[in-house]
Protein backbone atom coordinates (compact mmCIF):
# COMPACT_ATOMS: atom_id res chain seq x y z
CA UNK A 1 0.00 0.00 0.00
CA UNK A 2 1.31 3.45 -0.79
CA UNK A 3 0.20 6.92 -0.79
CA UNK A 4 1.81 8.09 -3.93
CA UNK A 5 1.43 7.59 -7.64
CA UNK A 6 4.73 7.57 -9.34
CA UNK A 7 4.67 7.33 -13.47
CA UNK A 8 6.84 7.51 -16.28
CA UNK A 9 7.22 7.64 -19.82
CA UNK A 10 9.55 8.53 -22.59
CA UNK A 11 8.87 10.85 -25.01
CA UNK A 12 10.34 11.83 -28.79
CA UNK A 13 9.97 15.55 -28.15
CA UNK A 14 12.23 18.32 -26.70
CA UNK A 15 11.22 19.26 -22.26
CA UNK A 16 10.11 22.31 -24.16
CA UNK A 17 7.73 21.21 -26.04
CA UNK A 18 6.49 18.92 -23.51
CA UNK A 19 6.68 21.46 -20.79
CA UNK A 20 3.79 23.44 -23.38
CA UNK A 21 1.81 20.66 -23.88
CA UNK A 22 1.73 20.34 -20.57
CA UNK A 23 0.61 24.25 -20.03
CA UNK A 24 -1.04 25.19 -23.08
CA UNK A 25 -4.93 25.27 -22.91
CA UNK A 26 -5.28 24.70 -26.35
CA UNK A 27 -2.71 21.79 -26.71
CA UNK A 28 -4.49 20.27 -23.34
CA UNK A 29 -7.89 20.55 -24.40
CA UNK A 30 -6.27 18.39 -27.60
CA UNK A 31 -5.28 15.24 -25.57
CA UNK A 32 -6.13 15.64 -21.82
CA UNK A 33 -9.09 12.68 -21.76
CA UNK A 34 -10.14 9.67 -23.06
CA UNK A 35 -12.77 9.52 -25.50
CA UNK A 36 -13.94 6.11 -23.73
CA UNK A 37 -14.34 7.12 -19.97
CA UNK A 38 -14.25 11.18 -20.51
CA UNK A 39 -13.73 14.53 -22.61
CA UNK A 40 -12.48 18.01 -21.49
CA UNK A 41 -14.71 20.63 -22.70
CA UNK A 42 -12.49 24.10 -21.52
CA UNK A 43 -9.00 24.53 -20.25
CA UNK A 44 -7.80 27.88 -18.61
CA UNK A 45 -4.50 28.73 -16.81
CA UNK A 46 -2.67 31.55 -15.60
CA UNK A 47 0.71 30.16 -15.92
CA UNK A 48 2.57 31.34 -12.96
CA UNK A 49 3.22 30.83 -9.54
CA UNK A 50 -0.29 31.41 -7.46
CA UNK A 51 -2.07 31.35 -10.52
CA UNK A 52 -4.86 28.75 -11.25
CA UNK A 53 -5.92 26.48 -13.75
CA UNK A 54 -9.03 24.54 -14.44
CA UNK A 55 -10.22 21.73 -16.08
CA UNK A 56 -14.09 20.89 -17.14
CA UNK A 57 -15.48 18.27 -18.95
CA UNK A 58 -18.04 15.43 -19.38
CA UNK A 59 -18.28 12.00 -18.68
CA UNK A 60 -18.87 9.16 -21.21
CA UNK A 61 -22.50 9.42 -19.48
CA UNK A 62 -22.96 12.95 -19.43
CA UNK A 63 -21.89 13.88 -16.33
CA UNK A 64 -20.35 17.11 -15.91
CA UNK A 65 -17.09 17.64 -13.87
CA UNK A 66 -14.52 19.78 -13.52
CA UNK A 67 -10.75 19.97 -11.90
CA UNK A 68 -9.23 22.67 -10.54
CA UNK A 69 -5.97 23.69 -8.98
CA UNK A 70 -2.84 26.31 -8.43
CA UNK A 71 0.53 26.42 -9.80
CA UNK A 72 2.74 25.83 -6.97
CA UNK A 73 6.36 25.48 -9.19
CA UNK A 74 6.63 26.78 -12.91
CA UNK A 75 10.01 26.30 -14.31
CA UNK A 76 9.92 25.27 -17.71
CA UNK A 77 11.48 23.10 -19.22
CA UNK A 78 12.09 20.85 -15.92
CA UNK A 79 9.69 21.30 -13.38
CA UNK A 80 5.59 21.87 -12.89
CA UNK A 81 3.87 21.61 -9.77
CA UNK A 82 0.40 21.80 -9.37
CA UNK A 83 -2.59 21.79 -6.70
CA UNK A 84 -5.18 18.60 -7.63
CA UNK A 85 -8.69 19.67 -6.43
CA UNK A 86 -10.90 17.30 -8.50
CA UNK A 87 -15.08 18.32 -7.97
CA UNK A 88 -15.55 14.75 -7.19
CA UNK A 89 -13.12 14.10 -4.19
CA UNK A 90 -13.80 16.21 -0.80
CA UNK A 91 -10.51 17.14 1.42
CA UNK A 92 -7.47 19.31 1.12
CA UNK A 93 -6.10 19.22 -2.87
CA UNK A 94 -3.50 16.81 -3.56
CA UNK A 95 0.08 17.52 -5.42
CA UNK A 96 0.61 16.53 -8.93
CA UNK A 97 4.37 17.33 -9.88
CA UNK A 98 6.20 17.38 -13.21
CA UNK A 99 9.44 16.57 -14.03
CA UNK A 100 11.72 17.08 -17.48
CA UNK A 101 14.68 14.86 -17.80
CA UNK A 102 16.50 15.67 -21.56
CA UNK A 103 17.66 12.76 -22.90
CA UNK A 104 18.86 11.41 -25.87
CA UNK A 105 15.90 10.76 -27.90
CA UNK A 106 13.89 13.17 -26.57
CA UNK A 107 12.56 13.76 -22.84
CA UNK A 108 11.53 11.52 -19.90
CA UNK A 109 8.50 12.70 -17.45
CA UNK A 110 8.05 11.70 -14.01
CA UNK A 111 4.63 12.11 -13.07
CA UNK A 112 4.60 11.88 -9.02
CA UNK A 113 0.88 12.67 -7.54
CA UNK A 114 1.07 12.80 -3.78
CA UNK A 115 -0.59 14.42 -0.75
CA UNK A 116 -3.29 12.04 0.10
CA UNK A 117 -2.53 11.99 3.52
CA UNK A 118 -1.04 14.97 5.30
CA UNK A 119 1.26 14.14 8.17
CA UNK A 120 4.43 16.80 9.85
CA UNK A 121 7.76 16.23 8.90
CA UNK A 122 8.55 14.41 11.70
CA UNK A 123 6.18 11.47 11.07
CA UNK A 124 6.97 11.56 7.41
CA UNK A 125 10.36 10.47 8.41
CA UNK A 126 9.20 7.64 10.92
CA UNK A 127 7.36 6.32 8.12
CA UNK A 128 4.12 7.19 10.02
CA UNK A 129 1.08 6.62 8.88
CA UNK A 130 2.58 3.85 6.10
CA UNK A 131 4.02 1.35 8.90
CA UNK A 132 0.70 1.78 10.91
CA UNK A 133 -1.31 1.32 7.23
CA UNK A 134 1.08 -1.61 6.66
CA UNK A 135 0.11 -3.49 10.21
CA UNK A 136 -3.52 -2.78 9.33
CA UNK A 137 -4.08 -4.25 6.05
CA UNK A 138 -1.63 -7.63 7.49
CA UNK A 139 -4.25 -7.27 10.25
CA UNK A 140 -7.75 -7.39 7.75
CA UNK A 141 -5.73 -10.30 5.90
CA UNK A 142 -5.08 -12.53 8.38
CA UNK A 143 -9.01 -12.33 9.64
CA UNK A 144 -10.10 -13.17 6.66
CA UNK A 145 -7.54 -15.95 6.14
CA UNK A 146 -9.04 -17.20 9.55
CA UNK B 1 -22.27 5.40 2.30
CA UNK B 2 -19.77 3.45 1.75
CA UNK B 3 -16.63 3.16 -0.43
CA UNK B 4 -16.98 6.48 -1.99
CA UNK B 5 -14.25 8.85 -1.90
CA UNK B 6 -15.64 11.67 1.19
CA UNK B 7 -14.95 8.69 3.32
CA UNK B 8 -11.81 7.83 2.04
CA UNK B 9 -10.88 10.81 2.62
CA UNK B 10 -12.13 10.71 6.13
CA UNK B 11 -9.71 7.57 6.66
CA UNK B 12 -6.71 9.59 5.87
CA UNK B 13 -7.70 11.99 8.55
CA UNK B 14 -8.33 9.91 10.81
CA UNK B 15 -4.90 8.16 10.43
CA UNK B 16 -2.88 11.45 9.86
CA UNK B 17 -2.93 12.02 13.48
CA UNK B 18 -0.64 10.23 15.82
CA UNK B 19 -2.39 9.74 19.12
CA UNK B 20 -5.29 8.21 16.94
CA UNK B 21 -2.51 5.55 15.20
CA UNK B 22 -1.81 5.17 18.86
CA UNK B 23 -5.93 4.26 19.87
CA UNK B 24 -5.51 1.67 16.68
CA UNK B 25 -2.22 0.28 17.95
CA UNK B 26 -3.65 -0.80 21.00
CA UNK B 27 -6.91 -1.81 19.49
CA UNK B 28 -5.16 -4.14 17.56
CA UNK B 29 -4.62 -6.25 20.44
CA UNK B 30 -8.43 -7.02 20.91
CA UNK B 31 -11.51 -5.11 21.20
CA UNK B 32 -11.05 -2.26 24.86
CA UNK B 33 -13.09 -0.54 26.86
CA UNK B 34 -13.36 3.38 26.42
CA UNK B 35 -11.96 3.94 29.87
CA UNK B 36 -9.09 1.80 29.61
CA UNK B 37 -8.20 3.63 26.35
CA UNK B 38 -8.41 6.71 27.57
CA UNK B 39 -5.97 5.95 31.11
CA UNK B 40 -3.48 5.27 28.41
CA UNK B 41 -3.14 9.22 27.49
CA UNK B 42 -2.12 12.08 29.40
CA UNK B 43 -4.97 14.28 27.48
CA UNK B 44 -8.61 14.48 29.08
CA UNK B 45 -11.43 11.71 28.47
CA UNK B 46 -13.07 14.08 26.22
CA UNK B 47 -10.30 14.59 23.56
CA UNK B 48 -9.68 11.11 23.49
CA UNK B 49 -13.48 10.36 22.68
CA UNK B 50 -13.05 13.09 20.25
CA UNK B 51 -10.58 11.18 18.73
CA UNK B 52 -12.46 8.12 19.42
CA UNK B 53 -15.27 9.76 17.55
CA UNK B 54 -13.36 10.23 14.40
CA UNK B 55 -12.44 6.81 14.27
CA UNK B 56 -15.30 5.90 14.35
CA UNK B 57 -16.84 8.29 11.26
CA UNK B 58 -14.24 6.77 9.68
CA UNK B 59 -15.23 3.63 10.20
CA UNK B 60 -11.68 2.58 11.60
CA UNK B 61 -13.11 1.31 14.58
CA UNK B 62 -16.63 -0.34 15.52
CA UNK B 63 -18.16 0.76 19.08
CA UNK B 64 -19.84 -1.96 20.45
CA UNK B 65 -21.79 -2.10 24.38
CA UNK B 66 -21.55 -5.23 27.22
CA UNK B 67 -23.78 -3.88 29.89
CA UNK B 68 -22.74 -0.77 30.90
CA UNK B 69 -19.21 -0.76 28.99
CA UNK B 70 -18.69 0.90 25.61
CA UNK B 71 -16.00 -1.06 23.82
CA UNK B 72 -14.17 -0.16 20.75
CA UNK B 73 -12.83 -2.58 18.33
CA UNK B 74 -10.53 -2.29 15.31
CA UNK B 75 -11.96 -2.77 11.67
CA UNK B 76 -9.24 -2.36 9.20
CA UNK B 77 -11.69 -2.88 6.36
CA UNK B 78 -11.77 1.26 4.57
CA UNK B 79 -8.00 0.62 4.36
CA UNK B 80 -8.51 -1.63 1.58
CA UNK B 81 -11.13 0.82 0.22
CA UNK B 82 -8.67 3.27 0.28
CA UNK B 83 -6.32 0.95 -1.20
CA UNK B 84 -8.10 0.43 -4.20
CA UNK B 85 -9.00 4.13 -4.59
CA UNK B 86 -5.23 4.70 -5.15
CA UNK B 87 -5.15 2.12 -7.25
CA UNK B 88 -7.80 4.15 -9.51
CA UNK B 89 -5.27 6.74 -9.75
CA UNK B 90 -2.96 4.27 -11.38
CA UNK B 91 -4.13 3.82 -14.68
CA UNK B 92 -5.66 7.35 -14.77
CA UNK B 93 -2.27 8.98 -15.20
CA UNK B 94 -0.61 5.98 -17.65
CA UNK B 95 -3.72 6.57 -20.22
CA UNK B 96 -2.90 10.17 -19.67
CA UNK B 97 0.38 10.18 -20.26
CA UNK B 98 0.36 7.45 -23.31
CA UNK B 99 -2.52 10.32 -25.11
CA UNK B 100 0.41 13.19 -24.29
CA UNK B 101 3.09 10.86 -25.85
CA UNK B 102 1.31 10.24 -29.14
CA UNK B 103 -0.19 13.83 -29.32
CA UNK B 104 3.62 15.03 -29.25
CA UNK B 105 5.19 12.14 -31.24
CA UNK B 106 2.43 12.52 -34.15
CA UNK B 107 1.99 15.97 -34.80
CA UNK B 108 3.73 18.34 -36.68
CA UNK B 109 6.28 20.34 -35.49
CA UNK B 110 5.04 23.34 -36.39
CA UNK B 111 1.22 22.73 -35.39
CA UNK B 112 1.97 22.40 -31.67
CA UNK B 113 4.32 25.23 -31.19
CA UNK B 114 2.37 27.99 -29.33
CA UNK B 115 4.99 29.56 -27.88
Amino acid sequence: MNDTVIEEIDIQAPPERVFSALTDPQQLLAWWGDDSLYRCTQWTADLRVGGKWRAEGESAQGESFAVEGEYVRVESPSLLIYTWNPSWESGPPTTVQFEFRRTDSGTRLTLTHSGFVSETATERQEGGWKRVLGWLCSHVEQRQAA
Amino acid sequence: MVSNFTDNRDVFKALADPTRRAILSMLRLGRQPVGSIARKFTMSRPAVSKHLRLLRQAELVVEMREGRNRLYELNAKPLMEVDEWLSSYRPMWQSRLRNLKQFLETQDEGVTDHE
